[in-house]
């Protein structure tokens, strides 16, 4: 089973969440002001998206909304490395 | 005994390409896939084409139709596109976060010709992949890639490049929305071209390199399994034939993803 979510964890937070699911997420580099986040979307396995919710190590959690959408609503920037 | 009103001599309609199939695209053995969001038995959740889906499921694996084997896949569960109904349209939604699916490499060793077309929503204006032979095309000879670019407020862009760097053709802005976009492109001859909604928008003659295209993975939805780049938006269908097409098969190829996307040509 899977839940479409997307996760966001503070940077002091991200080593541990990765510990937690896997070293393949929270690669995604958010900003707010000087605070940094990472973020990953899409659709997680149940038993990860558990392990995260339990945890206590996410900022933010949305499981209804797009990326994006989730995003703006939190005020945070995408870091983008610029690419033609 | 045929009664009346009977079909003995009804003759067959072509409107809008309903007569026509992509698999004649490849039916001279021509390298290549052709991907169907609409058959859902060509998708599976996960990326050993097992668990069939349903809308609102990931999409790990697509089959490819085209009969040459290039099934694209995710291995990574969040990097998997989602399964979308509006109406009698189905499509994969990609997130715009890493969504991507990738096949294995496609050998175009063998020619320097090629037509990649797609139906598709783009949902911002953001800098992203479409379709790309190779992990990027600035980076790898006998690659191209089908995008949108942010820089110029939402232009669609195909480049193509032998061993010379890449050329690329232009489509003025289109902003956000539906489209059904097309590249065509033929190393030695010199020609990049890039079509909208069937219509010619642009053609670079510059010289792309000589060589042919080359043996390299095809990311779909974002660039190098979802490492940059992504698409927000939809894809309902898309073609990459190791060919030119003549204008009769342009013709039928995109009222076939008009068609499958909702786009009025």
């Amino acid at each position: 089973m899977n839940t479409y979510a997307t996760i966001i964890v503070a940077n002091k937070n991200r080593a541990a969440a990765k510990s937690l699911i896997g070293n393949g997420f929270f690669d995604l580099e958010a900003k707010k002001g000087l605070r940094k986040y990472w973020v990953s979307s899409g659709h997680f396995k149940t038993e990860e998206y558990d392990a995260i919710f339990d945890s206590g190590l996410a900022f933010y959690i949305d499981t209804e909304k797009k990326f994006a959408d989730v995003l703006a609503d939190k005020g945070l920037v995408r870091v983008i490395i610029e690419e033609e | 005994m045929i009664g009346i009103g009977a079909t003995l001599f009804k003759v067959p309609t072509m409107h809008g390409g309903a007569a026509f199939s992509p698999a004649s695209l490849f039916s001279s053995g021509e390298e290549g896939a052709w991907y169907d969001p609409s058959d859902l038995s060509t998708l599976f959740q996960n990326s050993n084409g097992t668990t069939a889906v349903a809308v609102g499921d990931p999409v790990g694996y697509m089959a490819d139709k085209s009969g040459n084997g290039n099934h694209a896949i995710q291995a990574t569960s969040i990097k998997r596109p989602t399964l979308q109904q509006d109406g009698s349209l189905y499509f994969l939604q990609f997130d715009g976060a890493n969504d991507c699916l990738a096949t294995s490499a496609i050998d175009f060793t063998g020619g320097d010709s090629m037509t990649v077309s797609a139906g598709l929503t783009r949902d911002d204006l953001n800098t992203s992949v479409v379709a790309e032979l190779s992990a990027t095309v600035t980076g790898n000879t006998g690659s191209f890639r089908l995008a949108a670019i942010s820089t110029a407020s939402g232009q669609f862009r195909y480049q193509s490049r032998g061993d010379g760097s890449a050329q690329q053709a232009n489509a003025s802005p289109f902003g956000t929305g539906k489209n059904v976009l097309t590249g065509v492109s033929d190393i030695s001859s010199q020609v990049c071209t890039i079509r909208v909604d069937g219509t010619v928008e642009g053609t670079d003659t510059d010289s792309q390199g000589a060589g042919n295209y080359g043996n390299h993975p095809l990311n779909i939805g974002s660039r190098n399994n979802g490492a940059s780049i992504p698409l927000n938006g939809d894809i309902y269908g898309l073609i990459v034939r190791g060919a030119t097409s003549s204008a009769g098969e342009l013709s039928n190829l995109e009222a076939y993803l008009a068609k499958k996307s909702g786009v009025t040509l």
